[in-house]
């Protein structure tokens, strides 16, 4: 129940900060934007609005994810308010949960609506037709955003918000060069230290990477096998992920001295 | 935190950290499908000479998976550069997006077909040497994009039928493009061409009455269907031409025409020269004119490089691009001073050929050459060595001294 208010409260809060709503409104008018490119033929058209229109969400969803999830736990310690809170009956892992799930909320949220008006636009310029396997690739992107969100929140525990955005978004970038991490993983080229460090580098930082799902989405002709059993690998896979990430934030919250 | 509370969850996170791997090298290999690009990286090192530069502002969001939004804006810079007739920079631009996004299908088209027809010298002449490349890279389209109609027909009507008058490779592209889910019916009606460029008219014939029959049994089924509709009158009007043709041209060898085709070739300066000639068949005929080095062989490429041979000379002016013949002769002037990219002349022989192909003749010539030449004669300069074909033929060898 703890765990619950807390979230509210902190989407809540998040609704009201300004530079949240400032990236929705400029996702949301790149997106918009991304129509008046009619100058091209109907299916480069559509593949230009769709990339745009998936590429800016996945964008922004990292901004507010980064944003969110870096004041976790600095801003309230900064007000002061965390320590009214756990004077109460609330555990502090209870606390980070709520936080958390506060957040992935906020993202929830934030998708939502970019993706209303994302599919708003497609279907307009697909002669009314409603494309709802891009829903796919938005829910893709929030399982992404689930794990940026749970690192931001780890490395919000002990580091201050400015050294906390270099590092998650340090962490997003590796993340996001898997073909680059395994290649270099799998080179013979390389040494069997240097084989050794990339294959770690490939398997114990998260692969952001496995949620681009775009290509298929955007380029419909094209035939996907066993396209179910990646999404539920990859759903899987952030939840495990997002869950040890918690663990380790709840320990180290937990030896914090307040 | 209880001590035994926190070693659970250690413990608990620790078992994780394998499940993690384990649907880590699960993912990997389905990720491919997912993305098939190809990063920034991978293009330096194996584009070899081509100079592909990618844009300092996209190179990051290339490397960090978005690959497809930069695909995307990519295009659109492409179009400026095709709008400002910049055409230099949309081969290079293409490349990259395909490279990035191997699905865009529009940026293959657009590619080969700038690559086809648009690097032209100062007489809007296609660069010749450019036609194999375009050949390759929209090959290269349908192996990443199997099923899709669009990329067949474009390399069998684009290139092969109405670039290199190969009307053979034409029918096999075109038939393939039909065999896709996406095939539309004006598609369909090009393999029935393509058999009537071969001169196999029965076989056209017959491939008319099937698409007509269809049309019709489509329309049975559905009698506000347009296309249908649009398909049949199409069908049975070319249907209806090619026999009413056919009986018209039936008895053409028996009275064969004797074109008394002569042709000259005049050195008017350096890098200029002209064609003249007579070829007594009705206005609006025309003569092909390739001008190669003597030993010009087409390339053999193994993958797409927009590198080409700049020693090569190739001018071509075939097809619609022929000397037009008005009374009975014909005559073009070339001048090419300004053009010395494009037409090198390095070689010490040239071989410049100068011929008349009925088969990609307008419909008012072949009333009196018939499909295959079958009504025509020429003492000096008849051809008969392609089987079941006659076309009139004068090749005459060139030293470097004679042209520039």
């Amino acid at each position: 129940m703890n765990i619950w208010v807390l979230a509210k409260t902190t989407l809540g809060e998040a609704l009201r900060k300004k530079i949240l709503n400032i990236f929705l409104l400029v996702a949301v008018a790149m997106i918009i934007f991304s129509v008046s490119f009619a100058y091209f033929t109907y299916r480069e058209e559509l593949t230009i609005i769709k990339s745009m229109g998936l590429g800016v969400i996945a964008l922004a969803g990292m901004f507010i994810a980064i944003i969110q999830g870096i004041n976790l736990v600095p801003a309230e310690i900064e007000r002061r308010t965390i320590f009214t809170i756990l004077s109460k009956p609330v555990r502090r892992y209870e606390f980070l949960m709520g936080k958390y799930f506060g957040s992935l909320l906020t993202i929830l949220v934030n998708l939502a609506l970019m993706s209303l008006v994302f599919l708003a636009m497609v279907t307009w310029k697909n002669h009314w037709h409603v494309d709802f396997n891009l829903l796919k690739g938005i829910v893709m992107i929030f399982f992404q955003l689930v794990i940026l969100g749970a690192v931001a929140l780890v490395f919000s525990v002990f580091t201050t918000p400015v050294i906390n955005f270099f590092l998650t978004t340090s962490v997003y970038i590796v993340g996001s060069m898997s073909d680059v991490t395994l290649a270099l993983a799998q080179s013979d080229k390389q040494s069997a230290i240097a084989k050794g460090f990339y294959w770690m580098l490939h398997n114990l930082v998260p692969q952001f990477a496995n949620f681009f799902v775009q290509n298929p989405l955007i380029h419909p002709e094209v035939a996907i096998q066993n396209e179910t059993i990646y999404y539920a690998q990859n759903i899987i896979y952030a939840v495990v992920y997002a869950s040890v990430l918690m663990i380790i934030a709840i320990l180290a919250f937990e030896k914090r001295d307040m | 935190m209880k001590r035994g509370t926190r070693l659970i969850l250690i413990l608990i996170a620790l078992a994780l950290l394998p499940v993690i791997v384990k649907l880590q090298s699960s993912i990997d290999p389905g990720r491919k499908q997912f993305q098939p690009g190809r990063g920034v990286a991978s293009m330096v090192t194996e584009v070899n000479n081509n100079p592909v530069v990618m844009p300092s502002q996209f190179i990051a969001g290339t490397l960090i998976g978005f690959r497809e939004v930069v695909a995307g804006l990519l295009w659109i810079r492409t179009n400026d550069f095709f709008h400002t007739g910049n055409y230099e920079a949309v081969i290079p631009m293409t490349r990259m997006i395909t490279w990035l996004d191997p699905h865009q299908i529009d940026v293959y088209r657009t590619g080969a077909w700038h690559l086809a027809y648009n690097l032209v010298d100062s007489s809007e002449r296609a660069d010749y040497r450019f036609l194999f490349p375009g050949i390759k890279f929209l090959e290269e389209g349908i192996q990443n994009n199997p099923n899709v109609s669009d990329l067949e027909f474009d390399l069998g009507f684009l290139i092969y039928a109405l670039k290199k008058q190969d009307f053979v490779k034409a029918q096999y592209w075109i038939t393939k493009a039909c065999q896709e889910s996406d095939a539309t019916n004006p598609m369909k009606r090009q393999i029935a061409h393509m058999l009537e460029k071969q001169g196999k008219i029965d076989e056209a014939a017959a491939e008319w009455r099937k698409m007509l029959a269809q049309a019709i049994s489509d329309l049975k089924k559905d009698p506000n269907n347009f296309h249908a509709l649009e398909h049949r009158n199409v069908c049975k009007r070319n249907l209806d031409l090619m026999l009413v043709r056919q009986t018209m041209r039936k008895d053409l060898a028996n009275h064969r025409l004797d074109v008394k085709f002569e042709a000259s070739f005049k050195r008017l300066g350096p890098r200029q020269f002209q064609i003249t000639g007579q070829l007594l068949l009705p206005i609006g005929s025309r003569v092909d004119v390739m001008l190669e080095d003597a030993d010009y062989k087409e390339p053999d490429m193994k993958s797409f490089t927009w590198d080409v041979d700049p020693n090569q000379t190739v001018l071509a002016d075939t097809g619609m691009h022929g000397i037009f013949v008005d009374g009975g002769k014909f005559s073009r002037k070339f001048d090419v001073t300004k053009d010395s990219k494009q037409y090198p002349f390095k070689a010490e022989r040239y071989k410049l050929t100068l011929f008349f192909n009925p088969r990609i003749a307008t419909d008012y010539t072949q009333d009196f050459t018939g499909w295959n030449g079958e009504g025509i004669t020429d003492k000096k300069y008849l051809d008969t060595s392609t089987p079941g074909l006659r076309i009139i033929k004068k090749v005459i060898y060139l030293k470097r001294e004679d042209i520039i």
